[in-house]
């Protein structure tokens, strides 16, 4: 009887809110966000919407079925509610670290702050602070300790900090989004080669004056730089791995190039193998080190154990180009997942290696690990990365750090080994003689009670996944993608191949899924993913929670320079063919079928599935949800199964007769000028 | 502390019927105990039992499974008490009997049924099988389907149930190993011992510290006590180790009970001595440091339990669905051994499917062509012992697995390939069978399926 009374209620007061909507004097904003509650609290009520709703949802949509469709669809949709473009608490989140060449500071990039600081290591206090503004994230300093280089990986660029003075003295403008950079001195002047991982290319940049010399493509990704010691070479460990095709493994690249000419001289592939963010170079004896995931995409995802889904190690890859072998980190029933930074002790007799989703730094016998490798057949040493067993034989320890160890450095005389602990605001000390802990620096108060950041704990947490294999990060970098495509078993083996979209720019952009299938986060992270790819119980209610605070906290990629302003004469071009109604003809282009119908700003996407002829050799359904194009320059690769390496691709190679929008009118230099436009999105 | 105390003479008419009467004779008991205290203090969770052992703790400290009868001529059933007040009450009624209990992850517990009989053959038939079921709900779910047994079952951290079995029953038993499956019975997969020599294993126990220790004795031996080995986790193909020590002790049982101690259960010095709970830390290496900390000298306490040290195990959502009659089985490349793979060339070019005829001997499901890489897909029978032959083109048999794995309703089960290292991750290859629908095996006509298989061709 309660019940039905408060349903009579809801009713009036639906009602009369619809009636008063046309005589209240209200924004045309909110005139249409009430307007869509009233809607929406007519549909939740079971009222039917009048025969004008359903025309114009009819006429809007091009479907004659609107009982799925409701008014938020299209509208009420803006940017600036959405959860990233939203303040939120900044954390100290430790990022890069580098030690002065005196073992006095310890320098530390506080990128969500927007800091530099340098730590006393006697007194393990902040001594000073410098504002580097567009987070600040790879540190790398001159062997004089003089100047210390910050990337900066919102403004694309790096500056340089005169560290007696700790203030800038000089930036220099380099690709989009850096992250590593590493200092060399060569006989032409001192260099800096710094990682871009939005546009795929290093910079080499001329460290006295500050200016870009060149740039060199690099695999996708670039992330982590190491210099010769005589400068003349850089190492840059890529984070994403290329697929050449849908059934062919991917593979990652570990870039080397010429400081002095500034060019690439050799590339290594790396077999199935990603997220190498770090890399180290053993000169003696001739190999470069970097971590990696042995990712196996390719097979069914029938099991998780026994490293089904992935793994992971290290990379170590001759110097004289010959040989790349892959050596396990994992043992046969734990994993530790996430290897991020990988620092070699001076004397050359141990590595340590930092697992952010397993929270531990694994202590490595590099001696036992080359002995193995100049004994081992080359047929054992292809095989190696495969066995579970043969980590047990080099693992020294594995010592527990707090949330999400990232980034280490190395006093200079190799006895304190610091770790970012980059979720818990603090550096764990390390004794590397005895392998105790000394103590922590704490950065600030570990944001337990932010949900954001608990969030991101749990997104970058492996302790979720059946014996710690993965975490949600493994797949999602940054909350983005990874570039491959899976085969899930869940419905089938050997159907539906997947491309793993991004999470970045995601909130409000339901449904989830390529099936669309999903309604909101929680549904798309909760029992049902827990039973297909963690293989664990779910997440809790309270954990979801969070876990969705973070997700819808990350703002869209970014493919685009930072230091454009204004769309080029190109993007331009593209945008007049993104909203066109007509060929350049004047030919109408069925509604449909205009870009904007089904890609509809601000988020472009009309969250809702549609047909446009994209089936795929290996798709069970031909409706697909409508993806956003925030970030979309940045995604690569394309449709549901990823068939589409380029967003070229998808109008040459997969058009779809003009239903995937026309553009068979397009000549290639319309095509380029829409695909410029949609990386400015 | 809850210890199984059997007392310190048995009557000289009693004859064991069973496995559990030898291991748990009349007036056996399952009783709650303080370490270091006196005898007087013991609480008896099995009262008015005929005999009582086996006891397992629940993860909230507060319960306990144990196996008992009521009466001489009943049969051993699991039983769950309250660990501070209350009664036992019966959570099975199988006619055969039920034994080996432990509490899973989800609220569930497993147990081993029947109880083998005295006598009875290692190899055979009605030999215990894996079932779990709810408390209070007497509907157990099978959880194994024909293995040479499967019992001393335990919970592993990461949510599997780790048990012993001699795998499979075509074979005569010579060493019995661990194996694990999922708490629904799928993914069975070989965990350690199975290439290690003859040996009888019991009482698996998984340490905070990374190992699984457990007692190992002579397969013709007829004690109960065993020699304390481990496996390391980490490597548990190549680490089987007899700890150093214990050899030429008489231990029953091993309880992991803390992140550095372990109880076990032992006789003292001395002719007089019974057994009792010392305490051990597993880097010590000698009795003489172990320390006594419960001993009633009017009865040998044989078992100890503990509640399990450490984080709380995983648990696991299901992926059986109970109403398909058949599951997938991807190989992803049969002629892959660890160091040769059809890469090198294809030894075998078709695979066969057998399983156990109720006569015992072996049917044929059907055979199947290998793709050119060595995989296959398959859809076979659920809840069916299942073994392979692979064959050459000449039908002559290259490798063979006996019955020894299934595939539960709806499972999608995949292997690496044929005898190939256990601990071995897959290559990153899109295996060729996956482009075509599963291949449905089809039962040969009977007279085809009795043929005896042609002897392996290496």
């Amino acid at each position: 009887m309660k019940t039905r009374g408060m349903i009579i209620l809801s009713v009036a007061v639906v009602i009369g809110l619809g009636g008063l909507l046309a005589s209240l004097n209200l924004n045309t904003t909110k005139r249409q966000s009430l307007r869509i509650f009233v809607h929406d609290r007519k549909q939740a009520l079971g009222l039917n919407p009048g025969q004008r709703d359903l025309e114009h949802m009819r006429i809007m949509t091009g479907l004659k079925d609107v009982s799925n469709v409701s008014c938020r669809h299209c509208h009420g949709i803006e940017l600036e509610h959405m959860r990233w473009n939203k303040p939120r608490r900044r954390h100290p989140t430790p990022e890069g670290m580098v030690h002065s060449p005196d073992g006095g500071g310890l320098f530390v990039a506080l990128a969500d702050q927007n800091q530099v600081v340098e730590i006393d290591t006697a007194t393990r206090a902040i001594k000073r602070r410098a504002t580097v503004p567009g987070k600040p994230i790879g540190l790398a300093i001159a062997p004089a300790g003089d100047r210390l280089f910050v990337t900066c990986r919102e403004a694309d660029t790096v500056v340089a900090l005169n560290t007696a003075r700790f203030e800038v003295i000089g930036t220099a403008a380099v690709g989009i989004s850096p992250v590593g950079v590493g200092f060399a001195q060569t006989p032409n002047g001192d260099r800096l080669i710094v990682a871009n991982t939005g546009s795929g290319d290093a910079s080499v940049i001329d460290a006295s004056s500050m200016t870009e010399l060149a740039r060199v493509n690099t695999g996708r990704e670039p992330y982590g730089v190491q210099t010769s010691a005589d400068g003349r070479l850089a190492f840059v460990a890529s984070r994403l791995a290329e697929m050449p095709h849908a059934d062919q493994a991917p593979a990652a690249e570990l870039t080397v190039i010429d400081t002095v000419r500034t060019r690439a001289v050799k590339r290594y592939p790396l077999e199935s193998a990603h997220l190498s963010e770090s890399i180290a170079l053993d000169a003696n004896r001739g190999w470069a080190l970097t971590p990696m995931v042995r990712v196996r995409n390719l097979i069914p995802i029938t099991q998780v154990a026994r490293g089904w889904v992935m793994s992971s190690g290290i990379a170590f890859a001759r110097l004289d180009g010959s040989e790349v072998v892959q050596m396990p980190l994992d043992e046969a029933n734990a994993y530790f997942a996430d290897p991020a930074d990988l620092v070699l002790h001076p004397r050359g007799h141990r590595a340590y290696i930092t697992s952010g989703g397993g929270d531990v730094v694994t202590v490595l016998d590099l001696d036992r690990m080359f002995e193995w490798l100049e004994e081992a057949s080359p047929a054992a040493r292809q095989r190696a990365i495969h066995d579970l067993e043969l980590a047990h034989d080099y693992v020294v320890a594995r010592i527990p750090t707090r949330r999400n160890p990232s980034r280490l450095a190395l006093s200079p005389d190799g006895n304190t080994l610091y770790v970012a602990e980059r979720l818990e605001d603090s550096i764990l000390l390390i004794d590397t003689r005895t392998l105790e802990t000394l103590g922590r620096i704490e950065l600030g108060d570990g944001g337990a009670d932010d949900p954001i950041r608990r969030g991101e704990r749990i997104f970058t947490t492996a302790a979720k996944t059946f014996q710690s294999q993965f975490s949600c990060r493994s797949c999602h970098p940054d909350g983005h993608v990874d570039g491959l495509t899976y085969d899930f078993d869940g419905d089938g083996i050997g159907d539906n191949m997947l491309d793993n979209r991004s999470l970045q720019g995601l909130a409000g952009t339901w449904p989830f899924k390529w099936n669309g299938q999903n309604p909101s986060l929680a549904v798309q992270c909760g029992p049902r993913f827990a039973k297909v790819l963690m293989r664990t119980d779910p997440f809790s209610d309270d954990e979801l929670k969070d876990l969705v605070a973070f997700i819808e906290s990350l703002p869209p990629a970014r493919s685009r320079s930072a230091h454009l302003t204004e769309l080029t004469p190109a993007e331009r071009r593209g945008r007049d063919i993104f909203f066109a109604t007509h060929t350049p003809d004047g030919e109408g282009i069925p509604r449909d079928r205009q870009c904007h119908h089904c890609h509809a700003p601000p988020l472009y996407t009309s969250r809702m599935k549609t047909d446009v002829g994209t089936r795929g050799p290996t798709s069970l359904i031909d409706e697909f949800d409508t993806p956003h194009l925030l970030g979309i320059g940045a995604s690569a690769p394309y449709l549901h199964d990823g068939r589409a390496r380029t967003l070229e691709e998808l109008w040459t190679l997969y058009q779809t007769n003009d239903l995937h929008g026309v553009s068979s009118y397009m000549n290639k230099h319309q095509l380029n000028d829409l695909i410029e436009f949609l990386k400015t999105l | 502390m809850v210890v199984t105390q059997i007392p310190l003479a048995v009557r000289d008419d009693f004859r064991p019927t069973d496995l559990l009467d030898d291991r748990y004779p009349p007036g056996s008991r399952v009783a709650l105990v303080q370490p270091g205290s006196t005898p007087s203090r013991t609480r008896v969770l099995s009262p008015a039992f005929h005999a009582a052992g086996g006891p397992v703790i629940g993860p909230e400290g507060d319960r306990v499974l144990f196996v008992g009868k009521r009466t001489a001529a009943s049969t051993w059933q699991i039983y769950e008490s309250p660990l501070t007040r209350g009664v036992p009450t019966a959570q099975t009624a199988l006619p055969q009997g039920a034994m080996d209990p432990v509490y899973l992850t989800d609220g569930r517990f497993a147990f081993s049924s029947p109880v083998p009989k005295t006598g009875q053959a290692a190899a055979g038939r009605d030999l215990p099988e894996l079932y779990a079921q709810q408390p209070g709900d007497r509907q157990p779910t099978r959880l194994t389907f024909g293995l040479a047994g499967a019992t001393e079952s335990t919970i592993l951290g990461d949510g599997r149930i780790l048990f012993v079995s001699g795998g499979s029953p075509q074979v005569p038993v010579t060493n019995l190993a661990l194996f694990t499956i999922n708490t629904d019975g799928t993914e069975l997969s070989a965990f350690a011992a199975q290439h290690d020599g003859q040996a009888r294993i019991r009482r698996p126990r998984e340490t905070a510290d990374g190992r699984v220790l457990f007692l190992s004795s002579a397969l013709e031996s007829t004690s109960t006590d065993g020699q304390l080995e481990h496996i390391f986790t980490a490597r548990p193909f190549s680490s089987r180790a007899a700890i150093p020590g214990t050899a030429g002790m008489h231990i029953r049982a091993a309880e992991p009970a803390s992140a550095d101690q372990v109880w076990v259960t032992m006789p003292g010095q001395g002719t007089e001595a019974t057994y009792g709970v010392y305490v051990w830390s597993p880097q010590t290496t000698n009795q003489a440091s172990s320390t006594l900390i419960f001993d009633d000298p009017q009865w040998h306490e044989v078992e100890v339990a503990a509640r399990r040290p450490g984080p709380k195990p995983m648990g696991r959502l299901s992926t059986v669905n109970e109403n398909m009659p058949t599951g997938l089985l991807l190989c992803l490349d049969a002629n892959y051994t660890g160091t040769t793979s059809s890469q090198e060339g294809m030894a075998a070019t078709r695979v066969r499917f057998l399983r156990p005829s109720p006569e015992g001997a072996l049917e044929w499901l059907g055979e199947i062509p290998l793709q050119a890489d060595g995989s296959f897909l398959a859809e076979v029978p659920a809840n069916t012992l299942l073994g392979l032959e692979t064959l050459d083109d000449a039908g002559q048999v290259v490798s063979r697995l006996p019955p020894a794995f299934w595939v539960r309703p709806g499972e999608n089960r995949s292997c690496v390939g044929c005898h190939e290292p256990h601990s071995t991750c897959p290559e990153n290859r899109r295996p060729l069978a996956v482009r075509h629908p599963p291949a449905r095996l089809e039962l040969i006509q009977q007279g085809l399926a009795q043929q005896p298989s042609p002897s392996p061709a290496q």
